[in-house]
């Protein structure tokens, strides 16, 4: 091995770990309805909320097990509707804005005596050490929900 | 001295016809024959044309009723000097009846949203000439127009999802017509104590008469003051409805088992609305 070689090898080495950081650095990135604001912009977390305070929450998880989409998709359903009660509204597959698919649930309850609807989508990014689930949680109010989840539905299309 | 005893005579005989007049008699004597079996008409109840001699009460019955549909036409009224006799035919009795039906119902009903919901149907009530009697909670009672209250429950059906129905009719008709004559019979009593008493000279007699008439007064004003409370509630029908939100039934399991991936206990409504 010559030293020109060593220095390529050395340079790819350097390359893969300035990607591989790179992509644990990224900062959530969604292009909200125009009614929300973004408060909060982490690298693992996005908030935004409107006047009414209808809530978007962007998260990521590390999953170094590599579930499939469908085995979390299972998972989650499952303890959200009979784990919790929640009603379970629709179901549709979605892609992110890096073209990853994901589902996509909408879900409905009642808390504190008042109907709440979800709009919870889940996302795998696969990674080279764990794969990231993201999650994009919309929640509010019934009337507030229906009136803003077309808009939301398309932002989750912009998620990178 | 003579003329005493044909003073009491004729005093207990006014007496005697008012504790003795014969309610059933009277009624099919005044032309108002009916079918005892009780009837539910299934449309609005029209009210029929009471007559009375003292037009305070009258009027108190009447005055409702004007915002009733447009009666059939009513049967000629009693006349307590010259009741009417029934008809041979019993058929024809009974369609001189007009029903007074007191109706009351109770509604279960699931609505989009609550509030808004139950704004929407108040308004209704008020527009309609209701009103609104109480609310506790998510449920209202309120008086509606008699012709109007089962135009409410089908607006109610088409309005939200009606889980529970529940509708009471009391027929009142013969109650009514009993009270109006004996009311009638009285009022005429008084009236000829009234007169006896002007003419009468012995103080025992004018205390005896005074005594009566002081009875038949209360009777009167109770009977009166019946005759109002039926004709309310004839002309006002009473409906309460519990109003529901269109959600599922609360959270039927407060106490879930976590799940096994941690963060599939990180999502949901709790967590958002809790921890954002």
């Amino acid at each position: 091995m010559n030293n020109i070689t060593m220095v390529r090898m050395l340079t790819a080495a350097v390359l893969v770990v300035a990607a591989v950081g790179g992509t644990g650095c990224a900062t959530l990135q969604m292009d909200v309805p125009d009614r929300f604001l973004v408060i909060e912009e982490e690298g693992d977390s996005l908030k935004a909320m409107t006047p009414e305070e209808s809530k978007i929450w962007v998260r990521d998880f590390d999953d170094d097990t590599f579930g499939s989409l469908t085995f979390w998709r299972d998972a989650v359903k499952g303890d959200l509707l009979k784990g919790r009660g929640y009603t379970l509204i629709e179901e549709t597959n979605v892609k992110d804005g890096l073209g990853n698919d994901g589902i996509a649930l909408v879900v409905e309850t009642t808390l504190s005596g008042r109907p709440v609807k979800e709009l919870l989508a889940v996302f795998i990014v696969p990674g080279w050490f764990s794969n990231t689930i993201r999650v994009a949680e919309f929640v509010a109010d019934k009337a507030a929900f229906d009136s803003e989840v077309a808009g939301v539905k398309t932002s989750l299309s912009t998620l990178r | 001295m003579r003329a005493l005893p044909i003073f009491h005579l004729t005093l207990l005989t006014l007496v005697g016809s008012v504790g003795c007049a014969s309610v059933s008699s009277d009624v099919a004597s005044a032309g108002y024959g009916y079918a005892e079996e009780s009837r539910m008409a299934e449309s609005a109840p029209a009210m029929a044309p009471m007559t009375f001699d003292d037009d305070t009460i009258a009027g108190d019955l009447m005055a409702p009723s004007k915002s009733f549909a447009p009666p059939p036409p009513p049967p000629e009224p009693p006349s307590p000097q010259a009741p009417t006799l029934p008809t041979a035919d019993p058929e024809k009795n009974v369609e001189a009846a007009k029903r007074l039906v007191i109706y009351t119902g109770s509604v279960a009903t699931i609505v989009p949203q609550l509030e808004p919901g139950l704004a929407t149907f108040v308004a209704k009530i008020s527009a309609d000439g209701g009103y609104l009697q109480n609310r506790n909670g998510n449920s209202v009672t309120v008086r509606v127009p008699a012709n109007s209250f089962f135009a409410t429950i089908e607006w109610l059906r088409k309005n939200g999802q009606v889980t529970d129905e529940n509708v009471n009719a009391v027929d009142v008709t013969k109650r009514v017509f009993d009270l109006e004559l004996r009311l009638q019979t009285a009022d005429a009593s008084r009236t000829r104590l009234l007169k006896l008493l002007d003419s009468a000279t012995k103080m025992e007699d004018i205390l005896k008469i005074e005594a009566e008439v002081r009875r038949l007064t209360d009777e009167i004003e109770g009977m009166k003051g019946e005759l109002r409370n039926l004709g309310d509630q004839i002309a006002f029908s009473t409906l309460t409805v519990n109003f529901f939100a269109d959600a599922p039934p609360p959270n039927p399991y407060p106490q879930r088992t976590r799940s096994r991936f941690e963060w599939v206990n990180q999502v949901g409504v709790e967590q958002v609305l809790g921890s954002f």
